[in-house]
């Protein structure tokens, strides 16, 4: 009888006991942002942006950082995450990481192995946007607050998920699509690039927090092209546009077009497929891309714009589909001739499509590329026209 | 019997308006019907596909359904007679 | 196949009247080529109106019992009739797929603007195929019960731009200013066919109407009050928001209801409108889709429930595919449907018939008088009872 009691009080205390993982909620910081700079002696600087909960919700803030950023310098970033407990008092938890800041420096180096230890940790998920920073610190990035989200971080996740949704202003790059087009033969990866508008001092306080016309504030900058590892150069944000819609990827854009001289349409794009063909023909490559839009009629400051008749709707089509392709075809020649970076890849479509072929001139694909012939077909049907036919300036009556 | 009514009047339905966009686009009876055919893009070609394949099982399923009620009422008038 | 019989009451036809004349024409707003007289062109054109169902009415009411394809066996015989009938499905499909579009086309203007189009034509049509697999009759009550809110809805707009300052009544002048040479035309050319004429929609209804005594009165009243229902909404336009911005408006009504601001209280009435719109087309659309299945199920001889779902997918795809794009439909409305469409179906062929069904009758009134028998109830029977009336 004694026996059996305390065989079951033992069984009681080892199997019910729970794991030995377990983290209560009151011992843990939860990291929303990392950034990477380059170390001045040793390789890397992280920081880390571990939010501070209290603060971000409206009942319990009471006035102060809504975030803690801390940098610490080292050789790996496996080491570097765990000693953070240098400064900051919790253990951290990663799995809730929103932004991955790279700094300009890093790139530049191209000293982008750590990115193994973020594919490899098991606690970091492939949620999180990959950026860079321009001008400034990838760790200034993350310092800088912000009056609706607070913590830089969070800030940053939704703005550029906006960013994507209502203009495509974000190449949307995720740890996945960075490695691919780091492995990839066929395309070339890009950065969303973001930099501070106005002092990063002042930024990073409190009161940046109070003012409607902040002191500072991120804002996306333009887009980072890599070759391998290595940054090349950053383009506008005109042709991060371009370079989602060439990839099929782009949601809802709107495009301001030229109908005579300084009278512009302005033209919603809400919908719309990229189609793309390649094979190589006599040792060039030859793509054929179709792109088909639906669009509404935003605004228009253009003569004979009676938009109750077939021809307006005709002509503002035309007109469209002439300025998409223009713009979409000068950010395409731009990277064959000033930088052979196939950051649309071209080389993937061949590859799916002429496997043979493009087996052969892997190695080579960058001169290739350059060399290639892209043809652009747009076709944009503008179905409506908002809740007024003419505009109000229209000259004919 | 209902899908036969069904594709008819796709048909005239569709030729109807291919006359029309002749007379107002000034195609020709080929391009009018690529116009129509070829007008939606994306989603939403797959939703209106989807309405019409839905009509077109549920009049096959209707049409089946009739077949199958008229055999029996003839079993039952043989039965009976 | 026995095709069982179902009973439409008079308030039922009244309120069918009414929303089937407001349905479309209240979404895109009629009589604006008569610019500061489009309500008096609509009030002329009800006059039209009252005159064409006068003469449906009659017409059909030759034979109480019997749709319009019926009247045309009567006439010309089976073989020919299943051609006209199969002509005049095409037709009433048609005016429903633009129906049911130019709603579309108001959602996915004003109201929803990132929802494909095609997924509420969609809805919309599953709605109206399965409340007519359901019958006229729930078609009948639905009107019936939701009038009410329509005419609440439109007193309250009235007022509510009354009270918020935003009329102009001087903008209705100068009354008849170009003479009433517009107001005529647009009265003839415009509103005759559309919504008038589309009445002809109502020669298959009237064949389960229950109490024939009062019908053409109920259906004066009916086309009288829809009448007026637009003639004071394209007053309020007019004084809201000022001829101009009428014409250049693609749904005028809409706009008007937005200027609605009340102490920063009440405001934002487009649900309003939206409802009011809604259920006007709703009605509308279904009734032309009911006409055009009781065609086919005059051709097929199978209960007209049967065609109701895979119809309406019909509906709901030509309603995508009717016009690429919002001026290829106003176009079409303007340039193509009432010459090719309203006019030979509306105008052109009923008239044929009828004087194809009065000389018909007379034929057999004049057999009749050589046989002197009189033994038996035959058709012209009913004629005795119409020429009493």
């Amino acid at each position: 009888m004694r026996l059996k009691s305390v065989v079951i009080v033992i069984a009681i205390v080892t199997l019910l006991t729970g794991c030995w993982d377990h983290r209560e909620i009151s011992e843990i910081t939860v990291v929303v942002g990392m950034a990477v700079d380059k170390g001045d002696d040793d390789k890397f600087t992280l920081t880390i942006e571990g939010i501070n909960a209290k603060e971000l919700s409206d009942k319990t803030a009471s006035g102060f950082a809504p975030s803690v950023v801390f940098s610490l310098k080292g050789d790996t970033l496996a080491e570097l995450s765990q000693k953070m407990n240098i400064g900051i008092s919790k253990n951290l938890i990663f799995s809730h990481m929103k932004v991955l800041v790279i700094g300009e420096s890093v790139l530049r180096e191209g000293i982008l192995d750590f990115i193994d230890f973020l594919e490899r940790n098991r606690e970091i998920r492939d949620d999180f946007n990959i950026v860079t920073a321009r001008h400034v610190k990838a760790a200034d990035i993350l310092k800088v607050t912000f009056l609706v989200q607070k913590s830089s971080s969070l800030k940053l996740h939704t703005q550029l998920n906006s960013f994507v949704e209502s203009w495509g202003g974000d190449p949307d790059i995720r740890l996945n699509d960075f490695i691919q087009a780091y492995t990839s033969a066929g395309k070339r990866g890009v950065l969303a690039a973001l930099t501070i508008n106005g002092d990063p001092k002042k930024g990073g306080s409190v009161d940046n927090m109070k003012k409607g016309a902040p002191d500072a504030m991120v804002v996306v900058d333009s887009m980072a092209i890599l070759k391998k590892d290595k940054l090349l150069d950053f383009l506008p944000l005109k042709d991060t546009r371009n370079y989602l819609w060439l990839i099929n990827k782009l949601e809802k854009t709107v495009v301001t077009v030229e109908c005579s001289k300084n009278k512009f349409l302005g033209v919603r794009i809400f919908n719309t497929v990229t189609k793309s063909k390649g094979s190589l023909v006599k040792g060039r490559a030859i793509i054929n891309l179709k792109i088909r839009a639906e669009a509404y009629l935003d605004s228009t400051q253009c003569k004979d714009d009676d938009l109750t008749q077939i021809k307006t709707f005709k002509k503002f089509g035309k007109l469209t589909d002439k300025q998409i392709k223009k713009d979409l075809e000068t950010t395409i020649k731009k990277l064959q001739q000033n930088y052979e970076a196939d950051i649309f890849g071209f080389g993937e479509i061949l590859f799916r499509q002429d496997y043979n072929n493009f087996k052969r001139i892997e190695k080579q694909w960058d001169e290739y590329f350059k060399e290639a012939i892209v043809n652009v077909d747009v076709n944009v049907k503008i179905r409506r026209s908002g809740i007024r036919t003419k505009s109000p300036f229209s000259e004919k009556k | 019997m209902v899908t036969f009514a069904f594709i008819l009047l796709v048909i005239l339905l569709t030729i109807l308006i291919a006359l029309f966009d002749m007379s107002l686009f000034e195609f020709s009876f080929f391009e009018a019907m690529k116009n129509i055919l070829y007008s939606e893009i994306a989603i939403g070609r797959y939703i209106a596909l989807f309405g019409a394949v839905l009509g077109l099982i549920s009049s096959v399923i209707i049409d089946f359904r009739i077949h199958r009620s008229k055999k029996e009422s003839n079993a039952d008038e043989r039965t009976q007679g | 196949m026995k095709i069982e019989k179902e009973n439409i009451s008079l308030s039922q036809l009244l309120t069918l009247l009414i929303n089937f004349l407001l349905g479309s024409a209240i979404v895109v707003g009629v009589g604006g080529d008569a610019k500061n007289d489009a309500w008096l062109a609509i009030l002329l054109g009800g006059l039209i109106g009252i005159g064409i169902i006068t003469f449906f009415h009659f017409f059909i009411y030759r034979f109480p019992d019997k749709n319009m394809f019926q009247v045309f066996e009567f006439c010309i015989g089976r073989k020919i009739t299943i051609v006209c009938t199969l002509i005049y499905i095409v037709y009433y499909l048609y005016i429903s797929s633009r129906v049911i579009r130019d709603f579309g086309e108001l959602m996915a203007t004003a109201i929803l603007p990132n929802s494909p189009i095609e997924m509420m034509s969609l809805t919309f049509c599953l709605l109206m195929g399965y409340i007519l697999y359901l019958g006229i009759e729930v078609l009948a009550r639905t009107s019936e019960i939701f009038t009410p809110y329509l005419f609440g809805f439109f007193l309250l707009l009235a007022i509510f731009l009354f009270a918020s300052g935003s009329l102009e009544f001087k903008q209705l002048q100068p009354i008849l200013g170009e003479g009433v040479m517009p107001v005529i035309k647009t009265a003839f050319t415009e509103l005759a066919f559309f919504p008038y004429g589309e009445m002809i929609a109502f020669s298959v209804i009237y064949a389960s109407l229950t109490n024939k005594k009062y019908s053409l009165r109920v259906s004066i009243v009916g086309v009288g009050t829809a009448t007026l229902i637009l003639s004071v909404s394209a007053i309020l336009m007019i004084v809201s928001l000022g001829a101009d911005s009428v014409a250049r408006s693609n749904f005028p009504l809409l706009s008007t209801a937005r200027l609605v601001s009340i102490g920063n209280f009440i405001e934002r009435l487009d649900a309003l409108v939206v409802f009011i719109i809604m259920l006007g087309v709703f009605i509308k659309g279904s009734l032309f889709f009911y006409a055009g299945l009781k065609g086919l199920e005059y051709i097929f001889k199978l209960p007209y429930r049967y065609f109701a779902i895979p119809i309406s997918m019909i509906i709901s795809l030509f309603s995508i595919l009717v016009s690429v794009d919002f001026a290829d439909h106003i176009q079409e409305g303007i340039k193509m449907v009432p010459y090719y469409l309203h006019f030979p179906f509306q105008v052109v062929l009923p008239l044929i018939l009828f004087l194809l069904v009065m000389w018909k009758q007379r034929k057999i009134k004049s057999k009749r008088k050589g046989e002197q028998d009189g033994t038996e109830q035959t058709k012209s029977s009913f004629i005795k009872e119409t020429n009493k009336n």
